[in-house]
């Protein structure tokens, strides 16, 4: 917080010494144009005793209210109070919002894993049916090679081996191999795809992820901050529609 | 060029302006109107160097609408796009008509009200200065300047940099500072002791 010098010219005469009429007037228009907040009037309240009456105006907090709290009780016997209430359960809701907020930012991100869980056993088990259907194919062509070499004329001790395989084989063998290898191309296009899905889904759970620690690390986010830029720009707009009242049709 | 007052700061310097840039000051303003053969107003609690800022101020807005009085309606006359054209309407029912559309009036306004922003972005003696000056004087449009010139100094310091900044006393108990810690306990980033 920025720290104004005092450039000292003849007497030590301070601004404290003001009569409590202007601080008063100070006090208003600096609330009336929403110089000041609520968090100046406090530290004014905390600095010395006067300044804790003079700050403590109801006058001053109705304003606050009026420009904080738009919507919601006018009048209040204590002022002050009200807004502190307001305020406080203001604070309450913001706080109630930002953990439900983060509920479903932390869920979304177990549903995210969840699903790349799944999709992990999908290529596990398509993978295992490739396999298998290799293999098989592999059998059947060794089969294949091996009735057509019966058909030649082959040495003996070769064509016992290869009698054995035939009669092992005991399914059609063209009609297999033809379905074997449609399902290797099925098999194969599935593993594709879920390879895909598992990217786009592990992008979405990077975001999840992103979005989630975003809300972890970032303090609760005041409201009425009170930073000097948003001041200003509060102050002159309020200026401004001040202005703006004198022209009806601006 | 109109009539010109005369005026002598606390510490003997003479100023001479015009009478709308005076009479921004009522107190000047009825001080002239009393004294008629006299036109040469001694104003001994403002010294030469803040006379001369409120003059400043003053020869500024001599010729502008108040924009700080909540029901100020600008005569056309005072228009910059009408300038000249004096010929139709200055009846007070077509000015505040006028004010109510014009563009280049309302411009105007915004401008002013923009450079006034800035002559009051200085240090605190100085806006001190111009407020006991604008009270003594009573010159309504400088006080509510310097008075928001008061307020942007005050905003966005804690508790011991506003004692440092009015040069005050912590005048509390230590009971009663812990008192007030508490009460204050509900601001989002509490100050400390």
């Amino acid at each position: 917080m920025p720290i104004r010098h005092l450039r000292v010219v003849g007497g030590g005469e301070s601004m404290a010494m003001l009569p409590d009429e202007i601080w008063a007037h100070i006090l208003e228009i600096g609330t009336d144009s929403a110089s000041l907040t609520y968090r100046d009037l406090c530290a004014l309240a905390m600095a010395s005793r006067r300044l804790s009456r003079l700050s403590a105006e109801p006058a001053l907090w109705s304003t606050l209210l009026a420009i904080d709290f738009p919507d919601g009780e006018k009048v209040s016997p204590s002022p002050k109070a009200l807004y502190q209430t307001r305020f406080k359960l203001e604070k309450a809701k913001r706080a109630a919002l930002q953990r439900a907020k983060m509920l479903f930012a932390q869920s979304k991100v177990a549903v995210s894993r969840k699903r790349l869980q799944e999709l992990k056993l999908s290529l596990v088990r398509e993978g295992d049916r490739l396999k298998a259907a290799v293999e098989e194919l592999r059998n059947l062509e060794r089969a294949r090679t091996a009735s057509v070499a019966l058909n030649v004329w082959q040495p003996e001790v070769v064509r016992g081996r290869q009698k054995q395989i035939v009669e092992q084989c005991t399914v059609p063998i063209e009609s297999r191999v033809c379905a074997l290898k449609m399902e290797v191309q099925v098999c194969k296009q599935q593993i594709a795809n879920f390879n895909k899905t598992y990217e786009e889904e592990k992008k979405k759970l990077g975001k999840h992820k992103q979005a989630l620690a975003s809300l972890e690390y970032h303090p609760l986010q005041s409201h009425f901050n009170s930073t000097p830029s948003d001041s200003n720009k509060r102050k002159r707009l309020e200026l401004s529609s001040d202005c703006k009242s004198l022209f009806l049709n601006v | 060029m109109g009539k010109t007052i005369k005026l002598i700061s606390g510490d003997g310097e003479m100023f001479e302006v015009e009478e709308a840039v005076a009479f921004q000051s009522n107190i000047i303003k009825s001080l002239a109107d009393e004294d008629n053969a006299d036109d040469c107003i001694p104003l001994p609690r403002v010294d030469s160097q803040i006379l001369s800022k409120v003059l400043e101020f003053c020869r500024k807005h001599a010729n502008s609408p108040s924009v700080h009085t909540k029901f100020a309606a600008i005569p056309s006359e005072l228009c910059p796009k009408h300038d000249g054209s004096a010929a139709g309407a200055s009846s007070s029912e077509s000015s505040s008509a006028h004010s109510e559309t014009c563009r280049a009036c309302y411009d105007a306004v915004m401008k002013l009200v923009q450079w006034d922003l800035e002559f009051v972005k200085v240090d605190l003696d100085l806006i001190h200065h111009l407020l006991k000056a604008a009270n003594y004087l009573d010159i309504e449009d400088l006080m509510f300047m310097a008075v928001e010139g008061a307020a942007n100094a005050i905003r966005g310091n804690n508790p011991e940099e506003i004692r440092k900044l009015f040069d005050l006393e912590n005048d509390f108990t230590p009971e009663e500072e812990k008192e007030i810690l508490k009460e204050y306990s509900w601001l989002d980033d509490p100050f400390e002791p």
